[in-house]
């Protein structure tokens, strides 16, 4: 039988598709369709909301919302902390409340607590900054670069139209912009395209090969904390001896391992191991000529009334106030105008309209030096350079090792019945013959005991001349010659002071014939020509005292090479640029130093080909402008492997975002 | 609309949703290149997808308006399915979320998806299955028309005079059709039904004509038909349930995604800086 030839009942119509029970013959109900879609519609919400609020009661919110793993470095550093202290050490108090309003808690910028562990990267203050750089930074190097910069000539015109502008407030950006957190622990959170960090930027390019623009003084011209003439060394020194060894790059360049990271190129290496070979011996003669601290010099008869000045020291105009002395007598407004009169410090070169009064007042001031020395000791000498706006402490060195005894007026100005070394006259010290008496020869002969004992050291007597039988001593230590005849050869005289000799081995010496305290240098990194030159370099750009000083012979030999320490902060070493965050642009040499093929470091520094030494020399003279010395590297040496296929060429590839200036 | 062909109406939607697609993923990319929100741009476009997809919901409780045919809402309720499932997988930086909110959010709408666009297959094919079978049954009816068959079975061997026939078929009644009639189908042919159960009884009263005389046969005869008739009717049973408990399961997990995904959003604002 098919299945049409069998009869059924008709289906019973007493009920309607939206009944929600149905009833049988019996009489007994089943709940359909409808009425059981009914019943799960509002039983399984109600068992979901009963779940979740249980979940969201008595569950700690930091299991309950992940939005996602940390990244590797943060996931570390806070992973022996609680759960609800995770959240709490980069959101506030406010955002992780429940309630509403976010007055559960305290309002916190979210930057703030970046900065709790980043504040060592950056300043605070500008942390929310673009670059972390004030605004009139970043308009100053913006009106520069446009100024200098040789703009793209084909950007690419899809990146030109699809580069979009950041919708930024470069005075508020949060930390959060760039820096991406809850994506998984194996993302870079420094990550950033090209085209995120040109959002911010007016002018925009595409790939580095074709459209960034064209450099010409990179990375020449920065620094200039040494001077080196590279091309000098390697054209005139070529063939010296040693040079095969001494002037190859690696011996001033040499790698230097850090502890985190592979070798780099040091920027300069040790004066030993390099310099030294041939310019210690130069440099130790130059050393050694030393500086003057203090000169009295020779003044008019009519200038030094009244002052007491030493008669050695009376007579024709002349001598030179040292440096020293002059910034010394600076903080006097009366002496500060006087050596405004001395052209380079000479006396001789005063008008002759004003050499009177003005040795007058110089003589006056050298003497209130000398006597607020003998008082106040180093302190007075502080003084006076704090006054005149010198930082103290460059000058600390120098005072610690001169003892202020040294200045004390006491041994070259007249004091009554005294028979101070400086009532002696020239002749007697310049031209005397000193008997060999057991004594030592390099002292002046004074008179012996009984001379001394006949004499009234306290009897007031002003006038004492040189002709004063009692002071002088015996007449056969006289030297009768003719004071103005060339003076014989030196084997048979006796200086007051041999420095060579009594300093051999570099210090502070006083030379009572010229009536000088002068300093005899060590050689290189001599800490007291160092102290003065950071003294000295504290004074303004085209000041003649600061000129002058650095005129020095024993100076210049030190300043010649190390240009940065005329700034102040002085700069006495090049300045290693890895890990400079100052500077937008950053290269290491080490991933480059795995390369066979840039192991000559010609390759890339190439030494300009001038023509003659003169030019050579312009070039040095020059090496605070771009590439004086060198071909600039242009930017398809580098374009060469930096592609988006082989080395990278993303933006941040060789520039940083984060500035400390 | 109507003059336009089924595949065209299709093509042209798939198009659009395409590009719709294709403009989110780029305005996403456009807004990661200036540093701003993506992921808010696309978590408010999949909320803003999914709070349209729940239209349809409402427009099926609000037949009485006049707000177009539900067939056309259908349409729109897939291809916005389709959009915002893109949109999801833009949005999202992993597919299954950490953390326990996150990962039965996810996990929600996941299954909210898969659901939909199980939905989308069995729509288009379990209706031709249930109109190839005669008979179109209500499903609230299934148990009285199982009750039905199972009274007339019991009829049929009731009336079986033959002693011989009787003791044949009623042997076999009570062995296997029996228990045939009288229960529910397994939950194995609910979710996979087969002819197999069919063809394995009309096999065997197949197998019982030789046994018996005409009168038999023609017993067997109306056993077959009411073995035909209950495998259709489970048939019947089972692919409508399958298609109610699709839409129940699909409706519930859409409102429990609603809701978490409206938390998700007002947390998402309140720890954006």
């Amino acid at each position: 039988m098919r299945n049409d030839e069998l009869e059924l009942a008709e289906v019973p119509t007493d009920d309607r598709p939206s009944d929600t029970w149905s009833f049988d013959a019996d009489g007994q109900g089943t709940r359909t369709w409808t009425g059981r879609r009914q019943q799960i519609a509002i039983t399984a919400p109600l068992v979901l909301l009963v779940f979740f609020g249980a979940v969201f009661v008595f569950v700690p919110r930091s299991v309950v919302f992940k939005p996602g793993p940390l990244s590797s470095p943060h996931a570390q550093i806070l992973a022996g902390t609680l759960g609800s202290e995770r959240c709490a050490a980069c959101h506030s108090d406010a955002t992780l409340s429940m309630a509403w309003s976010g007055n559960g808690g305290v309002r916190q910028h979210q930057n703030d607590l970046c900065m709790k562990c980043h504040q060592e990267m950056m300043d605070s203050s500008l942390a929310s900054k673009a670059h972390n750089l004030p605004r009139s930074v970043r308009e100053q190097l913006s009106a520069d670069i446009r100024r200098a910069s040789v703009l793209p000539k084909t950007a690419s015109l899809v990146s030109a139209v699809w580069s979009p502008r950041a919708k930024l407030n470069h005075e508020n950006v949060a930390c959060s912009t760039c820096h991406k957190e809850h994506h998984g622990a194996d993302v870079d959170l420094t990550a950033m395209t090209s085209a995120q960090c040109q959002s911010c930027h007016s002018v925009r390019f595409g790939d580095f090969a074709n459209s960034h623009p064209e450099w010409d003084n990179w990375p020449y011209g920065r620094g200039g904390e040494i001077a080196f003439d590279h091309v000098s060394h390697l054209r005139k020194h070529a063939n010296a001896r040693g040079a095969a060894t001494h002037l190859l790059c690696v011996r001033c360049h040499p790698r230097q391992t850090s502890g985190t990271g592979p070798a780099d190129l040091a920027r300069s290496a040790s004066y030993e191991n390099t310099c030294a070979v041939c310019h210690d011996e130069a440099l130790q003669v130059e050393a050694e000529t030393g500086l003057a601290m203090l000169h009295l010099p020779t003044i008019p008869p009519a200038s030094a009334q009244g002052i007491g000045w030493p008669d050695v020291a009376v007579g024709f105009p002349d001598g030179v106030i040292p440096p020293l002395t002059e910034l010394l007598l600076r903080s006097d407004p009366d002496a500060a105008e006087a050596m405004r009169k001395l052209p380079g410090g000479d006396i001789a070169a005063i008008k002759e309209s004003e050499l009177e009064a003005t040795a007058n007042v110089l003589a006056r001031s050298i003497r209130k030096l000398l006597a607020d020395v003998s008082d106040g000791g180093h302190a007075a000498l502080l003084e006076r350079l704090v006054s005149i706006g010198i930082a103290p402490e460059t000058f600390l060195p120098v005072i610690r090792s001169l003892p202020p005894q040294w200045l004390s007026d006491s041994d070259w100005f007249e004091v009554p019945g005294s028979p101070a070394l400086g009532m002696r006259s020239p002749s007697d010290f310049r031209f005397a013959a000193f008997a060999s008496d057991g004594t030592n020869e390099r002292l002046p002969a004074v008179p012996n005991d009984e001379t001394l004992l006949d004499e009234d050291l306290l009897s007031g007597e002003d006038d004492v001349s040189a002709d004063h039988d009692a002071l002088l001593g015996a007449d056969e230590r006289i030297d009768e010659s003719d004071p103005l005849s060339e003076p014989d050869s030196p084997s048979d005289q006796n200086w007051a002071v041999d420095p060579a000799s009594l300093v051999a081995r570099g210090g502070w010496y006083r030379d009572d014939v010229r009536l000088a305290l002068r300093y005899r240098g060590t050689g290189h990194a001599d800490k007291i020509l160092v102290s003065l030159i950071e003294t000295f370099a504290q004074l303004s750009q085209g000041d003649p005292l600061r000129d002058r000083f650095f005129e020095l012979p024993s100076v210049a030999s030190c300043v010649e090479c190390h240009r940065g320490a005329t700034r102040f902060p002085p700069a006495w070493r090049a300045a290693a640029k890895i890990g400079d965050r100052t500077q937008f642009t950053k290269f290491s040499h080490a991933p480059h130093l795995s390369i066979s093929s840039l192991d000559d470091c010609s390759h890339c520094h190439r030494i300009a080909d001038l023509p003659s030494d003169e030019m050579a020399a312009v070039a040095f003279a020059a090496t605070d402008h771009p590439h004086a010395e060198f071909h600039p590297i242009r930017r398809e040496s580098c374009a060469a492997c930096h592609t988006s296929a082989a080395a990278g060429d993303d933006c941040a590839t060789c520039h940083r975002y984060h500035i400390s200036r | 609309m109507k003059g336009i062909r089924f595949s065209t109406r299709r093509g042209i939607s798939l198009l659009v949703t395409s590009l719709a697609v294709g403009v989110c993923w780029v305005v996403a990319r456009w807004e990661s290149e200036r540093l701003g929100r993506a992921d808010i741009f696309t978590g408010v476009t999949a909320l803003l997808g999914l709070f349209a997809l729940l239209l349809l919901g409402v427009r099926r409780r609000i037949p009485f308006l006049p707000l177009g045919n539900a067939s056309v809402w259908t349409q729109i309720h897939i291809y916005v399915g389709f959009f915002t499932t893109a949109v999801y997988f833009i949005h999202v930086p992993r597919i299954i979320g950490d953390g326990f909110f996150e990962c039965f959010l996810s996990l929600c709408f996941l299954s909210v998806s898969a659901s939909g666009f199980y939905g989308l297959y069995i729509s288009r094919t379990l209706p031709k299955k249930l109109a190839a079978i005669e008979n179109q049954l209500r499903f609230d009816r299934v148990n009285w028309h199982r009750d039905e068959i199972a009274s007339t079975a019991r009829g049929v061997v009731d009336g079986l005079v033959d002693s011989a026939t009787s003791r044949v078929l009623g042997t076999f009644y009570g062995k296997v059709l029996e228990p045939f009639f009288s229960s529910r189908p397994s939950l194995a042919y609910v979710i996979a039904p087969s002819g197999n159960r069919r063809r394995q009884l009309l096999g065997d009263l197949k197998e019982l004509d030789r046994y018996l005389e005409s009168d038999g046969r023609k017993a067997a005869g109306r056993f077959a038909a009411l073995v035909r008739r209950r495998d259709d009717l489970d048939y019947q049973f089972a692919l409508q349930l399958r298609l109610r408990t699709w839409l129940v399961f699909h409706g519930l997990l859409s409102v429990a995604l609603m809701f978490a995904a409206v938390i998700h959003a007002v947390l998402a604002f309140r720890f954006t800086s």
